[in-house]
């Protein structure tokens, strides 16, 4: 690749439409403006609000990001068995497949990457609501890679969380980040 | 570290021409630009702009018509299909020689097409609909890119009193990207004696502007004036960048969103030890032919990467005058038979290794 000084780290994140997976991406977007010189996030998703593929890729990168549409994840967070079979294939070898056992019953078909099993919707639903399996495997992934602060991330929520006049959901969404952190 | 902001590329668009202080948005929502209209609606009231959202695409190309007269700096956005319905008006604009800007983001067609992506649009906006006249397109690549060449569109459009084309797409539009917000500079500008301000303006020297040349000076005459202004334009304003030309064998072609996938791909290709260099066209109007020309002497092989059939190639084949081959990267490579597919690096690649 480009022979520059600089961390580059990509991560890919897939589900289906409602479980929070664009979210997820723009939240290690945002958090990573205040580390890394450029910032990209990518979204491809269906036409339909709740249901339907979707896919969102974030590049964070001490210089000019060269493509936002990443097509060999260095991570990868799976959140059902539809995204593992479209993109399992994609992942980078030794790179990390963090999926939603809940969701995901079948083998893993990869024996060359570190694949980490979290069963995020029953995680979730103990705390209180299943829309917030998306940061559990947030949590996870921000354990695992280290590639921005959990402080940073959490601040982010607050602060996106309070634009949207949600400041309630504060509490419950940082202990579902906190619960996918701590497990590792 | 420099304090950047985190945004889509309709946004940035919207941004740009805040900064280049256009004062008049027309325009009326489609998939996928919707972004900048939205933010539009949102920002311009909330400085003293005017944001009218037309019945119509053609009611919103026909209000940037009457408002440019007048001389405020004035724009609309669109996708490939309203882009269509807006072309008469276009027509008009060049006829009267309005500066303004129009943006395309660019999505499937033809007809309905997609909702998604494609650089489909690429002949209609460099050629213009009926009557032949010429307008400047400006391709960005990036979010910042976008954001930067909406501030030199609006200073081109004034400098040369004529219509501008951004052509972005539905990947550029709706992906995000850190961007530095800081206005750029540009030389002065001449007032615009020409514009219509009502009757006690320009000390009661009267002005018209009208869309049939011919009306005052002849129909020669503005042919003229276009003539000298269009080879003015082609011989200052071209603009382009070049990655690893020197000792390419091969040059990769391409704008917009399939420019970062072809970036990538040459550095793929030259991790694997083949010579690729990329070249990418910022101006589509005026294209860089003489740049590519000059290539040509050294690199036999050009490689096109577009997300169309083939549109950019018949200007690079016209640049190149049989100096060297040309293949095609286009939107039968794309990775998925729906409205959604890509054309992705590795294809890129693969078809860099396929040219012999």
């Amino acid at each position: 690749m480009r022979k520059d000084n600089g961390r580059t780290c990509n991560v890919a994140i897939a589900g289906y439409g409602g479980q929070g997976v664009l979210m997820i991406g723009l939240l290690i977007a945002r958090a990573g403006l205040k580390e890394f010189n450029h910032v990209s996030w990518f979204p491809t998703y269906e036409t339909w609000q709740r249901g339907g593929r979707v896919f969102c890729g974030v590049v964070l990168s001490d210089n000019q990001v060269i493509s936002p549409m990443i097509a060999e994840p260095q991570s990868l967070l799976v959140f059902d068995e539809p995204a593992l079979d479209l993109y399992e294939g994609s992942v980078a070898p030794g790179g990390l497949l963090i999926f939603n056992s809940s969701m995901v019953k079948r083998e893993l078909k990869r024996n060359d990457v570190k694949a980490i099993p979290i069963p995020a919707t029953e995680l979730a639903q103990k705390m209180g609501a299943i829309q917030v399996s998306n940061l559990v495997l947030l949590g996870v992934y921000l354990k695992m890679t280290n590639v921005i602060p959990i402080e940073m991330v959490e601040k982010t929520l607050e602060d996106t969380l309070r634009k949207e006049q949600k400041d309630k959901l504060a509490p419950l969404n940082k202990e579902a980040l906190r619960c996918g952190y701590e497990r590792m | 570290m420099v304090e950047k902001i985190l945004i889509s590329g309709n946004e940035a668009i919207g941004y740009g021409a805040i900064y280049a202080d256009c004062t008049h948005y027309f325009g009326y929502p489609i998939t996928p630009q919707n972004e900048l209209i939205e933010f539009m609606a949102r920002e311009f009231p909330k400085l003293g702009r005017t944001f009218v959202q037309a019945e119509s695409e053609f009611a919103s190309i026909s209000m940037v018509c009457g408002a440019a007269a007048t001389g405020v700096r004035a724009m609309t956005s669109t996708a490939s299909t309203a882009f269509s319905l807006m072309q008469e008006g276009i027509s008009g604009i060049a006829s009267m020689e309005l500066p303004c800007l129009i943006v395309n983001v660019q999505r499937g067609g033809p007809g309905a097409g997609s909702t998604q992506h494609s650089q489909m649009d690429y002949l209609i906006a460099t050629r213009g609909a009926h009557g032949g006249y010429k307008n400047i397109v400006l391709a960005p690549f990036s979010v910042q890119e976008a954001f930067e060449l909406t501030q030199l569109a609006f200073y081109l459009a004034d400098k040369y009193r004529i219509h501008i084309i951004l052509l972005s797409d539905g990947i550029m539009g709706q992906m995000y990207e850190s961007v530095e917000l800081k206005k750029l500079g540009f030389p002065p500008l001449p007032e615009k004696n020409w514009a219509v301000k009502g009757s006690a303006a320009h000390n009661y020297v009267r002005t018209f502007v009208h869309n049939s040349p011919g009306i005052i000076g002849s129909y020669y005459d503005y042919m003229k004036r276009s003539d000298e202004k269009y080879t003015k334009i082609k011989e200052n304003e071209v603009r382009y960048e070049t990655y690893e030309i020197e000792d390419a064998e091969i040059v990769l072609v391409s704008y917009g969103s399939t420019a970062r996938v072809s970036l990538r791909a040459m550095y793929l290709a030259r991790d694997e030890g083949i010579r690729v260099g990329l070249f990418r066209p910022i101006t589509l109007w005026p294209f860089p032919r003489e740049a590519i020309n000059k290539i040509a002497d050294n690199t036999k092989k050009f490689l096109v990467v577009e997300d169309c059939m083939g549109q950019m190639i018949e200007d690079v084949e016209l640049a190149v005058v049989g100096k060297a081959r040309i293949g095609l990267v286009g939107s039968m490579d794309r990775n998925l038979p729906t409205g959604s597919g890509m054309i992705l690096s590795r294809k890129v690649l693969e078809k860099i290794k396929d040219f012999n």
